[in-house]
């Protein structure tokens, strides 16, 4: 290779090399690109910056700044060898290769082996070191002078490079340390704005040099204003400056005073002027020839105020204690007294001295007390409160009765320490409460004695009035003549009035004694209206007056009452109606005013367009023997018994009553009354009397009923029923009460509800079954449940009972059930046993519902057609039979056609068909005689299978 | 051994045939043409439960020849378990850490890295790998991938194929290592006053195309185009000055419309630089050169257990058929008694190797042969 192109070599290569150096701010950086640089292009194996440090004892340490590779790295900090510093100190570069002595000393790296170090001077900083393992005999001088001015170029840069790292780090310390100088006056600053006090500070003049926010507030003086003022001048009333300012002077001299270093109270006075009274706490602090005096000053006026309110009220209390009429005593936990006030003395007989220090329970408590008195110490450990009555005895011996209220004592760490009571004597209210129980009981036996007066008086005049009624009668059936005619109404007129009277004073007197009960059953309250109609039909139709009663549809079922007390409590507000009204409306209306799940709320209104009462009287028609006018006593008559007993009634029951009148107008009687609701709707009983009137009731008349039942609703509703159907009953509690009765009579029917304690249904019918000696043994018996299970259904049937019927029961099913079970036990006798007779369903072979639409209901119409039906059929059917077996088909014909309308009328409409059937075969050429005779014979058969059902009916016409 | 049909039958085939001891793995060195379905073999090695890692390269070798299909089969012992090192363009270094020397208690030993040869950063990489294993290693390796210099997976292991990635296995045994080129300096020096990465820029202050344009037309008497760049370009590479060695050379691959230049392997800012020419002679003769390199304390012909060689893929573009020469100057220096000392390697896109006693490189253009005694 030529010079010149290796001097082009070189000096591209330092080229590079220098264009390496200084390529970051970072001295790291730096010296990486520098480092990665040299060694790649000089083939060398590891470069490193090792830093200069001097210790305390003036060893100089070198610190390994920068090594590249990073793995070559062995030791960071060494004592570096002598030899090598001071050969450094006079020559800027030195090579030392693996064969010279010293090299030993130099080995800081990994993985040294053969070969040769160069070192380079970076200044004061330090020096480069080079390891190269392919440079044995060490680095050429000619590679060391070319490389020394690139390492100058590094030297300077790496000075740069940490001054500038200095400059930053000096930089963010002092920013550092400015924010936390800024940080820290901050936060006095907001201590000393938060503090609650006013603080205050003075330079030795005694000039403010410190205002807080507080200071603001408390004096009135911004900050502004505040500074530079000297401080007594400013915040002491004048009069106080002498004396604030000779204090200021004499502890600067002799740093000796009362105030500094105190806590101690002063006027000050505000910006506005007002003085006020200030805590002031002073303390001074000598900062060089300077005094500081800092002041943290409270205003106090609200504590003084505070303090005087609570001195004030404690005397106010204290004067309370003492001089109130109330006993005050206080206590211990051992029961010892701690204090007791004047009436507690009083009341005891005691003095405060004789107290005072005493067991109060051992002074003043019997063993009664002390055990009840125990307990509520107790009671006051759990810090409850308690009042209650207790006797003492006081000093004289007497017993007296004290009400007491105590509650805990504690002290003022909440701690109980004791109780405190105040006692009300009593003594005087027990006194009276014992006189007046024993009045009560005078009186109660007095009221006994009169009731019973009062009994037996009315049981004394009704028998001689019972006698005197008995004989007007006798004498009206002895013809006498008009004259004596009138006198014989007016006596019975007057002895009518006279058991009335008795009546009344007997309900009342019975109200009095609180022995009315009332009965909890359902009934039918527009039926109960209709009743009353009839009642007061004729009545009603004597004076010319209209009536009117209503009842509101929204009752739907059967309500639960007392329907015999309705009736008496509507009964005498009719009566009263009719006597006082002469012409006009008498109505009576029956409204749902509200409806729960379990109950009606219904108003009652009795209205007339009679006499009317005043309204000054109206409050006092409802009391005893009270009419609104003396007048009307004379006139109307009456005891003036009605109206009290009614309101009794009412309101015994839950009601209230009222009266709305004018005179001359009328008056309304209105109460509300709330019932029961049955369940049971009306609509249901209400067929009971339709059907009775016809159709089936004639089936069911006269029947004898045993009724097997243990709910007394059901009883009662299956007991309507019959009486509806005018049938007869009795009544049987449970299946052993049944077995009796049915030994001792024979039943037409037996209704059985089968869940019944002790004997159930099944188990009853079965006895009634076997036993031969029974009369019921073949009578039909209809179990009644109230749960349709499949299983009591079987079990009915194999007990051998004739139907079976689920509640709730509807009267109409029950009829027909009752029917078909007669029917399958009891079938009518055909006239002709060999027949086979169809007798499906008779009941429904009938309808009277045509012969009913055409009457309009008249039931004696359709009783004379039936009559007539069950004299005319036997006979046509006989001649039928006759003229068919003659084959005499035209008179047969003529027969047929007269019978026809009559089944048709009875709604025999399957019997009617066949008469039509029979019409058309005879009609026919030529005739089937046969075929037509077989027809004819069923027609016979059928029919007289029907009439007994109607006789049955005729016969209880 | 060498799989000649590499199916993945054959190579699950063979494997079968290897017994693995404690810390032995399997190493694949597939030739790209023909190359079996990765993920599949993946599959059915991790069935078997083979540890194994690999690379797909433009060629492999074994003994005198060379061919461009075909699989290399190595059992290696390993200090450690091979790490798979991911992310390496973008600097992450996925896996570098997992790398555990503290209880290490192995002597010398050797860093066999096999690296995907398309990616960037890869001078970082080396320069970690440096820090970590320095101390203890040398390095060998070879960057993969396909000769068309397309960006595809190419580097495999138990884990999956990947692009963008390398494996490190640590062979607890010493290498001798020999790096030579033997491609001569044509003109320069030369500065690349502006680059970045693996763009050169500027030359000299000037388009970088416009000064390598002058001189490779010059010397070729051919007109440079983009277009023939790609087969003219591997006979004039750049070569980075060192002194004392040779030049680190990097591989001119294409031009842009700026005129930059595009190399494989990074260039920094103010690199001097040469453009190189190569003659056959020569490069031979670095051959020489390197298998000496690596005996330089033992007796001739090197007893070697085994010889790993990588030879850069231009190597063998630019030799053609004399190419078989150059294996062969590797191999007549060697002693080769059976089939485990008959040198192995591959045909590579770049070349690493720790020179020497200094600095961890990727060459191009470069035969790097590593035996192990």
């Amino acid at each position: 290779m030529t010079d010149s192109v290796k001097i082009i070599q070189d000096i591209s290569l330092l080229y590079e090399l220098s264009l390496s150096v200084g390529s970051s701010l970072d001295p790291g950086e730096n010296c990486y690109h520098f480092l990665n640089t040299l060694i790649s292009r000089k083939s060398l194996n590891f470069g490193a910056i090792w830093l200069n440090r001097t210790a305390a004892d003036g060893t100089t340490f070198c610190d390994l700044f920068y090594i590249y590779p990073h793995f070559r790295e062995a030791q960071a900090s060494v004592a570096f060898s002598r030899y090598i510093l001071d050969e450094l100190s006079s020559k800027p570069y030195l090579s030392i290769s693996s064969q010279e002595p010293h090299f030993e000393e130099l080995l800081h790296e990994k993985k040294v082996g053969k070969g040769s170090y160069a070192f380079f001077k970076l200044g004061d900083l330090g020096f480069l070191k080079l390891f190269a393992s392919n440079r044995p005999d060490g680095f050429p001088e000619i590679e060391m002078a070319q490389l020394k001015q690139v390492v100058d170029k590094l030297k300077t840069s790496l000075d740069g490079c940490f001054a500038h790292v200095k400059l930053l780090e000096e930089t963010e310390s002092r920013l550092v340390a400015q924010k936390a100088l800024e940080e820290s006056e901050n936060k006095l600053r907001r201590i000393i704005d938060s503090s609650l006090d006013a603080v205050v500070s003075a330079d030795g003049e005694g000039n403010i040099i410190e205002w807080n926010a507080q200071a603001e507030k408390m004096f009135g003086y911004s900050r502004k204003e505040a500074l530079g003022q000297e401080f007594w001048s400013l915040l002491v009333p004048q009069r106080h400056w002498a004396i604030n300012q000779s204090k200021y002077q004499e502890y600067l001299k002799t740093t000796d005073g009362t105030v500094v270093n105190n806590r101690f109270e002063i006027k000050c006075v505000r910006k506005n002027g007002t003085e006020f009274p200030v805590e002031l706490s002073l303390t001074a602090e000598k900062q060089d020839k300077n005094t500081l005096f800092i002041g943290f000053g409270r205003d106090i006026t609200e504590q003084k105020n505070a303090r005087k309110a609570i001195r004030e009220s404690e005397e106010k209390y204290r004067d309370v204690l003492e001089n109130m009429e109330l006993g005050l005593m206080e206590v211990d936990l051992e029961e010892n007294i701690l204090r007791v006030n004047n009436a507690f003395c009083q009341m005891l007989g005691y003095s405060p001295e004789e107290l005072v220090g005493k067991n109060a329970a051992e002074t003043f408590l019997n063993e009664t007390s002390r055990k009840y008195i125990s307990q509520q110490v107790e009671e006051r450990e759990k810090t409850l409160s308690g009042v209650y009555e207790i006797q003492m005895r006081r000093k004289d011996g007497a017993l007296i009765w004290g009400l007491i209220s105590a509650a805990p004592l504690k002290n003022a760490r909440g701690q109980i320490i004791g109780s405190i009571g105040i006692q009300y004597d009593l003594t005087e209210r027990k006194k009276l409460e014992h006189e007046l129980a024993e009045a009560k009981l005078v009186a109660d036996r007095a009221r006994l004695a009169e009731r019973q007066f009062l009994t037996h008086m009315s049981h004394e005049i009704r028998t001689p009035i019972n006698a005197v009624i008995g004989m007007t009668h006798l004498l009206d059936a002895t013809q006498p003549n008009p004259t004596q005619k009138e006198y014989l109404n007016s006596l019975r007129f007057s002895a009518d009035s006279l058991l009335g009277i008795v009546d009344n004073i007997l309900d009342l007197s019975k109200i009095e004694a609180g022995e009315i009960e009332f009965e909890q059953k359902p009934f039918n309250l527009g039926y109960l209206l209709k009743s009353l109609l009839h009642a007061f039909k004729f009545k009603i139709e004597e004076k010319d007056l209209q009536f009117k009663e209503t009842v509101d549809p929204a009752i739907e079922n059967l309500v639960v009452g007392d329907p015999t007390r309705i009736n008496q409590i509507l009964t005498n507000l009719l009566g009263n109606a009719l006597k006082f009204t002469e012409k006009g409306l008498i109505s009576l209306s029956l409204k749902l005013l509200s409806k729960s799940e379990r109950y009606y709320l219904i108003e009652f209104r009795v209205c007339d367009t009679g006499i009317g009462i005043p309204a000054d009287k109206q409050d006092t028609i409802f009391e005893y023997f009270k009419q609104a006018d003396v007048q009307i006593n004379r006139k109307f008559g009456g005891t003036g018994l009605g109206l009290t007993i009614v309101k009794q009634l009412v309101e015994m029951q839950g009601g209230t009553i009222r009266v709305e009148s004018q005179p001359g107008t009328g008056s309304d009687f209105i109460f509300t009354l709330r019932f029961g609701d049955s369940g049971i709707p009306v609509a249901d009983q209400e067929l009971l009397p339709e059907m009775g009137q016809w159709n089936s009731q004639k089936l069911t008349k006269g029947l004898h009923f045993l009724i097997v039942e243990d709910n007394l609703i059901n009883q009662t509703l299956i007991c309507k029923a019959i009486q509806i159907w005018e049938g007869t009953f009795e009544v049987a509690n449970n299946g052993l009460e049944a077995l009796k009765r049915t030994m001792e009579q024979r039943f037409d029917v037996i209704l059985m509800d089968i869940h019944m304690p002790e004997l159930d249904g099944c188990e009853t019918a079965l006895a009634i079954r076997k036993d031969e000696k029974n009369p019921n043994k073949n009578v039909p018996i209809l179990a009644l449940t109230a749960a349709a299970m499949s299983d009591d259904k079987r079990r009915a049937f194999e007990s051998g009972m004739n139907g079976f019927l689920t509640k709730p029961i509807s009267p109409k099913a029950l009829q027909e059930h009752i029917l078909r079970s007669i029917q399958e036990i009891q079938p009518i006798p055909a006239p002709d046993p060999g027949r086979d007779i169809d007798l499906a369903d008779p009941a429904q072979q009938i309808d009277l519902s045509y012969l009913l639409d055409l009457s309009n209901g008249d039931i004696a119409f359709v009783d004379n057609i039936i009559d007539a039906f069950l004299t005319e059929t036997p006979v046509a059917l006989q001649n039928l039979d006759i003229l068919a077996k003659q084959n005499s088909w035209e008179q047969a014909f003529n027969v047929l056609h007269k019978l026809k309308p009559n089944l048709a009328m009875l709604g025999m409409k399957d019997l009617h068909e066949q008469v039509c059937i029979i019409e058309t075969s005879i009609k026919n050429e030529p005739i089937d005689a046969d075929k037509t005779a077989l027809l004819v014979e069923t027609l016979i058969s059928k029919t007289q299978a029907v009439l007994p059902l109607l006789k049955r009916q005729n016969m209880t016409v | 051994m060498l799989i000649k049909n590499a199916s993945i039958q054959d190579i699950i085939q063979s494997v079968d045939t290897v017994h693995l001891a404690d810390g032995e793995v399997i190493m694949l060195l597939i030739g790209e043409e023909h190359a079996p379905d990765i993920p599949v073999l993946i599959d059915a090695l991790n069935e078997k439960n083979i540890p194994f890692f690999g690379g797909i390269f433009p060629g492999v070798i074994l003994g005198n020849q060379w061919y461009r299909t075909g699989c290399i089969l190595k059992k290696i012992q390993t200090a450690i378990p091979p790490i798979c090192i991911s992310g390496i363009a973008s600097g992450q270094f996925s896996g570098l850490h997992e790398i555990n020397t503290d209880s290490w208690n192995f002597g010398n030993s050797t860093a066999l890295i096999l690296l995907d040869g398309m990616t960037t950063n890869t001078d970082r990489l080396l320069e970690e790998l440096n820090d970590l294993l320095g101390e203890r290693c040398r390095f060998i390796g070879a960057g993969a991938g396909s000769m068309r210099l397309q960006r595809k997976p190419c580097i495999f292991n138990n884990d999956g194929f990947m692009g963008d990635a390398a494996v490190v296995c640590v062979i607890p045994k010493e290498i001798l290592l020999g790096v030579r080129h033997g491609w001569e300096k044509l003109a320069g020096p030369l500065v690349a006053t502006e680059t970045k990465g693996c763009v050169i820029t500027q030359l000299n202050w000037r388009r970088a195309i416009d000064v390598y344009r002058e001189i490779v037309e010059q010397d070729s008497g051919l007109n440079l185009t983009r277009e023939n760049f790609i087969t003219i370009s591997p006979g004039y590479p750049f070569g980075i000055f060192r002194e004392k060695e040779d030049d680190i050379v990097r591989d001119p691959i294409a031009f842009n419309d700026n005129g930059e230049i595009i190399c494989i392997g990074e260039v920094r800012p103010n690199t001097v630089l040469h453009i190189l020419k190569g003659r056959p002679d020569s490069l031979l003769e670095a051959a020489r050169k390197a298998i000496n390199d690596c005996g330089e304390n033992s007796a001739r012909p090197i007893n070697a257990e085994s010889t790993f060689l990588v030879e850069c893929i231009t190597r063998n573009m630019f030799l053609g058929e004399q190419f078989v020469k150059e294996i062969d100057v590797i191999r007549e220096n060697l002693v080769v008694h059976s089939e485990a000392q008959e040198p192995y390697g591959v045909l590579s896109l770049g070349e690493i190797a720790s020179y020497g006693d200094g600095l961890l490189e990727l060459f191009n253009k470069t035969i790097v042969v590593g035996t192990f005694l």
